[in-house]
């Protein structure tokens, strides 16, 4: 198998964890009965470094990255062109909202949050497009999009949730039903993401059985190495989830704070170890079509 | 110059010489590892009992000279972020390098490794159907080269008037996915596109 493709894994499992983080901390924003005062303050802050990371480490996959101002001339039937605009879009948005929130943190503004978070929805979206090229029927199945929306909710809501309870746990005004409703969307999120991910998994595996033209199948090139990659990196998300779930549980009923940074820093350790895997998978399994 | 240029290649003429490969390598002063046109061996069989409990093995081999096949609807172009890859307008699909990112999207989906990346200049490289060689009344180098005349190139409409159209043998892929510009009289042995009774051999070399 090979890893070489580092530079994708890392900009597709931030650039996903930037748009759930987004989504779920607006839905959390949204939920909250009462005033949110600082707490989530540090989400939208938090994307927009993910995103630019993760758009700054795109570039070292290009062989000639000053040329990366072209990558958008072939919007009408390029799905990367398309990712490049979408991620573009999404990364103007967040400043945008963050700036209006920094200005005055009172501010709803709503429809700019609902613009942003529908285009972080395309973005994903846009992104797993890429992948589903049909040529290529390892990745041309929904599992490439269930697992890409999954993990932007998983290690999306993790990464919010674990920010949350760090700036949850520096202010004692708030409210405790508030703090539980915000700790019980981060909650629902990321099991949501868990499921999409688990719903993938026979899909993929359909996915994976596809062979090229020297007779060898995705799942042969895996069990070569190891399904071991394989069975581990689900364990992985799991484990960080249920961790995170129990942390998250534990402020929904007893407003206790301090379990959520440990637990949540280890959850999302587990989980970034799980989708970082996953995603090396994906790319060490590449097979096309053809000759 | 040609209108829809297309190559047609005689796989029962075909040795599997790879002269072809090599006047490619030559004319386009090609680095190790890259090929704008590769020889591929496909190849299969089996032993099975006749009645008498004898056995008998029905082994075969063929070869496929593939380049890119400046297809009609090519993948290539259509995935390309940048319109860097094209289809000219003498229907070569060549790279303009003052626009390729280097993102080897076109490598991904193009189901006849046409696309080749030159680490070096950070760019895609491929077969441009020696348009220079066609601008001078000349064969492309390939064409030129083959021992056995397996191998020509024409127009596509010529070609398939003479040797009809829809010949697919594995392991081409289904043509209906880039509508390739390319001929093939099939082999004796040749299998059926989508088969899987033999697989494509030494890939090393290719
Ligand atoms: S063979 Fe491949 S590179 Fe050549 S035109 Fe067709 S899709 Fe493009
Ligand atoms: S490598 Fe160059 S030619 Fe190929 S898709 Fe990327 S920009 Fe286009």
């Amino acid at each position: 198998m090979v890893f070489n493709e580092w530079s994708l894994v890392l900009f597709t499992v931030l650039a996903q964890t930037a748009v759930g983080m987004l989504l779920v901390s607006e839905i959390a924003r949204k939920t909250a009965s009462g005033p949110v005062g600082a707490v989530l303050s540090r989400q939208l802050p938090a994307v927009g470094v993910l995103t630019a990371a993760a758009l700054l480490l795109s570039l070292s996959h290009l062989g000639t990255p000053l040329h990366s101002v072209f990558t958008i001339l072939n919007a009408g039937s390029s799905w990367l062109s398309r990712e490049i605009l979408a991620m573009g879009g999404f990364f103007a948005a967040v400043v945008a909202l963050a700036v209006v929130r920094r200005r005055n943190p009172e501010a709803e503004a709503t429809g700019l949050a609902v613009l942003t978070m529908l285009l972080g929805l395309v973005a994903v979206y846009v992104m797993s497009r890429v992948y589903m090229l049909v040529t290529v029927p390892v990745w041309d199945s929904v599992s490439t999009m269930l697992g890409f929306y999954g993990t932007a909710l998983v290690a999306g809501s993790i990464a919010g949730g674990l920010l949350f309870g760090i700036q949850s746990n520096r202010d004692a005004s708030l409210a405790g039903e508030t703090r539980s409703r915000i700790a019980g969307v981060f909650i629902l999120a990321a099991l949501l993401g868990l499921g999409l991910k688990f719903v993938g998994v026979p899909l993929e595996m359909i996915a994976l059985d596809s062979m090229n033209g020297l007779d060898v199948s995705g799942l042969a090139m895996l069990a070569s190495d190891g399904t071991v990659l394989l069975v581990a990196r689900m364990v992985l998300t799991f484990l960080g989830t249920a961790v995170f779930a129990w942390a998250a549980f534990r402020v929904v009923v007893s407003h206790e704070n301090g379990v959520m940074i440990n637990a949540g820093l280890c959850a999302f350790g587990l989980v970034l170890a799980g989708e970082i895997m996953g995603r090396l998978i994906f790319y060490g399994t590449y097979l096309r079509i053809g000759m | 110059m040609l209108k829809r240029p297309a190559f047609y290649i005689d796989m029962e003429a075909c040795t599997g010489c790879k002269t072809c490969m090599i006047a490619c390598i030559d004319k386009n002063d090609l680095p190790d590892g890259v090929l704008f046109r590769r020889v591929t061996e496909y190849a299969g069989g089996n032993w099975s009992r006749n009645a008498n409990g004898s056995y008998e093995q029905n082994v075969f081999a063929y070869y496929l000279s593939i380049s890119c096949n400046h297809c009609e609807n090519p993948i290539c172009v259509r995935s390309c972020p940048t319109t860097a890859m094209h289809k000219d307008e003498n229907g070569i699909v060549t790279v303009d390098h003052d626009k390729c990112v280097g993102c080897r999207y076109c490598e991904w989906g193009c189901p006849y490794s046409a696309p080749q990346f030159n680490a070096e200049k950070g760019k895609m490289e491929k077969c441009d159907f020696c348009r220079d060689y066609l601008e001078q009344g000349k064969p492309p180098a390939c064409v030129a080269a083959c021992p056995t005349r397996a191998l020509k190139f024409g127009e596509y409409e010529e070609l398939a008037a003479k040797y009809g159209a829809d010949n697919v043998v594995a392991p081409l892929p289904d043509p209906s996915i880039t509508g390739p510009n390319l001929i093939v009289s099939p082999n004796r042995n040749a299998r059926p596109e989508g088969s899987r009774s033999g697989k494509i051999q030494n890939p090393e070399e290719v």
